[in-house]
């Protein structure tokens, strides 16, 4: 009897360990939600809805981009953080909602470091700093020479006070030394509008929104940031070229499960994330978007990267004293 | 002549089988979007636009266009017959088309709105063909000074909106623009009103407040009426214009197709502000001044029109500048981009064929809608013969699962329906909710663009009058609000209501 017993107690022991086992091994059984806490159409959903094709076309499995917009990201980025660390829940976060939120919001509703299991970084974008060409102003040196002889004169727009766009124009007026004058609006379009019509004169951008007015010479293009020219705007010197090599800011966009997803998993969705990110197909179709391919190897790595990003962010933050209250 | 050649290659390409057949689709999900309360086009395109991977890249704006613009129409078929605003743009058609249906006339108020929304999609689909890169150069124009203005401008029109008493629409308005408030204030990053809840964050939704002010108000003002709503819907007239309605909605249909243009290029305009815009300058306008608010047609004619040629119009910043004027133009954006086009002003040059097919698929795409929608009247009417005890748990389901599906947010129902008990409030004070709807959308855009023009001038209120655009909508304003608050003309507007 006893021995029935123990050995059933033996089966049953073998099944439940190798059944977590398994588990990893089978993942995925269910389709994958992409959740981006953005308005479809923007970069950050382009490179969900990519690699999200890829990826299902790879495991086999529906993997589906949820669009939960609001409240600055945080909106989505809280569900994720709220979800089952089961691998099919992940966010799609950038460096606003990973890095730049924690170093900008005294209290945050979520932790990056803590509530997040940091998957794999995909893109890098670099930021290009536009004119309006009205200005007599043909190169960085000359912007910053202008902007040196008329400290706040220059209006430069962003998509609203803590985003990526003020902190990149932040961090070039420090770095620089200028002075100049932060306009606000609701979202990068908006503040392109204005830069076209010559309400404001500069932006610190990401390539892609004003890239269409550029290639058309309704805006001048003065610098890029990164170390090398991007193959869909060549006539644009890099940030070192144009004699300001300490000037660096990038955004960038990667993957998160939510904290506790079982090692394996996050292993396995790292491996098919780089799996897509290889192809070359992929890789052009982000180059022709300003997007720089540029995965970290690992998970562990990945979440130094976060880590490391937020003290620098936290930094510039508090020298150019940029307060979001609430 | 090259705009004939040029209409003629996006004919070739609009009109292909299977450039048809996805229009087809477009503009009937759009229709049946559009009468759906609170799912609007925006999360429709969001969620068909995987389908459009595999597509050509002109199919699938085709398609995309379609959702758009059809949701226009199907927005203003539940409006009339129920007071529920299936689009946030066909808040206006409720105020008279509504009362055409309970009236016995909700057949013409359908079939004008049909009719009117086709022609304001043609005239503006000519307007896109010929004028769209000297349009778009005339938005660039629009600072933040005259935005400012025009916001002015439009909430002195908002107190002609209203048919009542001056102070009550002066109040709702007020009370339009504090709601407004509401959310994180742009130039400081600033939660304001938002209590910690981050629903709140980026303000109260247009289309909650309007549903629960239209729609949930009418369902709770309706069950009190009990008895006397059976009678109302049994009188059913005609289902078609009679010829003097035909001739009172003409004019009205032009103007507000012009007026509809003209916003519709503005970033930030588009459908939503040409419809009040259109029934304002049509209630000053009209002979029939006294019946806007009752049942007036040219008051249902007036904004379908221009919410129509506004929503088309708004396609000639993405076309030109490749900047979107609203949400719904950046999903298109993001649909080239998937399909590796770059909107902007190269498209004319380098991808002609996708320009002008998209121009021409826009009227092949007016032309069935109005082909489809016009049987469907005889339907949609007898849906008002359903017995009310049916008919509106109907009515807050659809709106339940409407508004839910916006944010995935059980707190927007609640606040739809508190805004529904403060709807019926407003019934017995006898105050109106359309003035409270456009002071919720100008006050914000008013506080915005005055605070940036101040920061562009560095504290210098006189930018307001040197710059010419924003001089010249002042005065005009100035003007508007001498004529409304002339003693004489209110006293005549009291007289007219005492009836």
């Amino acid at each position: 009897m006893i021995k029935i017993v123990s050995r059933c107690l033996v089966l049953f022991a073998a099944i439940a360990f190798s059944l977590t086992g398994a588990f990893a091994q089978d993942f995925p059984t269910q389709p994958i939600r992409i959740i981006v806490p953005y308005t479809a159409g923007g970069s950050s959903d382009f490179v969900a809805r990519t690699v999200g094709a890829k990826m299902q076309e790879n495991i086999g499995r529906p993997v589906v981009v949820e669009n939960r917009p609001g409240g600055n990201a945080i909106i989505g980025t809280e569900l994720v953080a709220k979800a089952r660390p089961d691998g099919y829940t992940l966010l799609l976060g950038g460096s606003s909602v990973l890095s730049a939120n924690p170093a900008l919001y005294k209290n945050l509703s979520y932790d990056s470091l803590r509530d997040f299991a940091p998957i794999a970084k995909a893109v890098d974008s670099p930021i290009v700093a536009v004119i309006n060409p009205k200005l007599p102003i043909n190169s960085i040196k000359e912007l910053i020479a202008y902007a040196k002889a008329n400290p706040g004169k220059l209006n430069y727009g962003s998509a609203g006070v803590g985003n990526t766009l003020h902190l990149a124009a932040e961090m070039f007026c420090m770095v620089t030394g200028t002075k100049m004058t932060h306009i606000p609006y609701k979202g990068a379009s908006q503040a392109l509008t204005d830069l076209l019509g010559g309400s404001i004169q500069v932006m610190f951008d990401l390539p892609q929104t004003p890239m269409s007015n550029i290639q058309a010479g309704r805006l001048k293009a003065l610098g890029i940031t990164g170390g090398k020219r991007l193959p869909v705007l060549p006539d644009v010197p890099t940030m070192a070229e144009a004699g300001v090599p300490e000037y660096s800011f990038f955004t960038w966009i990667g993957f998160a499960a939510p904290a506790n997803t079982p090692p394996a998993i996050v292993d396995r969705l790292n491996k098919e994330i780089l799996k897509t990110l290889s192809q070359p197909a992929v890789k052009d179709s982000f180059a022709q978007k300003a997007m720089v391919v540029n995965p970290t190897e690992s998970p562990e790595a990945f979440k130094k990267f976060i880590k490391e990003e937020i003290e620098r962010l936290r930094k510039l933050i508090q020298t150019a004293d940029i307060k979001p209250e609430g | 002549m090259d705009l004939l050649n040029n209409i003629g290659l996006g004919l070739g390409v609009a009109l292909t089988p299977i450039n048809l057949a996805y229009c087809f689709i477009g503009v009937l999900v759009g229709t049946l979007v559009g009468v759906l309360p609170g799912l609007g086009p925006l999360a429709t395109m969001a969620m068909l636009l995987p389908l459009t991977f595999n597509l050509a890249p002109v199919t699938a704006l085709i398609m995309l266009a379609g959702i758009y613009y059809g949701a226009q129409y199907g927005g203003s078929t539940t409006a009339i017959l129920v007071n529920l605003p299936g689009e946030s743009s066909s808040v206006v058609t409720c105020l008279d088309g509504y009362q055409m249906a309970r009236q016995g006339r909700a057949g013409a108020a359908l079939a004008v709105a049909a009719l009117g929304s086709f022609f304001a999609g043609t005239f503006a689909t000519m307007v896109i063909a010929g004028f769209a890169p000297p349009l778009a150069e005339v938005a660039l124009k629009f600072g933040p000074a005259a935005y400012f203005s025009l916001m002015v401008l439009g909430l002195v029109s908002a107190v002609i909106l209203a048919a009542g008493s001056l102070l009550k629409a002066f109040s709702m308005i007020l009370l339009g623009i504090l709601l407004g408030l509401v959310g994180t204030d742009v130039n400081s990053g600033m939660a304001r009103f938002t209590f910690n809840i981050s629903a709140l964050s980026d303000g109260i939704g247009f289309v909650i407040v309007a549903m629960g002010v239209f729609g949930f108000t009418e369902v709770i003002v309706n069950l009190e009426l009990k008895a006397k709503r059976e009678i109302l819907t049994k009188k059913v007239k005609n289902l078609w214009l009679t010829k003097s309605e035909f001739k009172a909605a003409a004019p009205a249909v032009l103007r507000g197709t012009l007026l509809g243009c003209m916003l519709g290029i503005l970033p930030g305009g588009g459908a939503l502000l040409s419809s009040f815009a259109a029934y304002t300058l049509e209630k000053k306008v009209s002979k029939n001044y006294a019946q806007f608010g009752r049942g007036a047609i040219e008051g249902v004619a007036a904004p379908e029109s221009a919410n129509n040629a506004g929503a088309q119009t708004s396609f000639i910043p993405l076309l030109t500048l490749g900047i979107p004027s609203n949400p719904v133009m950046a999903l298109m954006i993001g649909a080239m981009m998937i399909h590796n086009i770059q909107p902007g002003p190269q498209i004319v040059i380098n991808q002609p064929e996708l320009f002008w097919g998209m121009i021409a698929s826009m009227w092949v795409g007016n032309l069935m809608l109005v082909i489809f929608n016009l049987p469907l009247i005889g339907i949609w009417v007898k849906l008002l013969s359903v017995p009310y005890r049916l008919l509106f748990p109907s009515i807050l389901l659809f709106c339940g699962i409407g508004i839910y599906s916006l944010s995935y947010n059980t707190f927007d129902i609640y606040i739809a329906a508190l805004f529904g008990l403060l709807g019926y409030i407003f019934v017995k004070l006898e105050c109106e909710p359309a003035p409270l709807m456009l002071g919720f959308i100008l006050g914000p855009m008013l506080e915005e663009n005055l605070r940036r023009a101040l920061l562009l001038s560095r504290g210098d209120p006189t930018i307001f009058v040197t710059n010419p655009i924003s001089a010249g909508m002042l005065i005009v304003a100035a003007i508007l609000l001498g004529i409304v608050i002339v003693p004489v003309v209110r006293k005549k507007r009291e007289d007219v209501f005492v009836e």
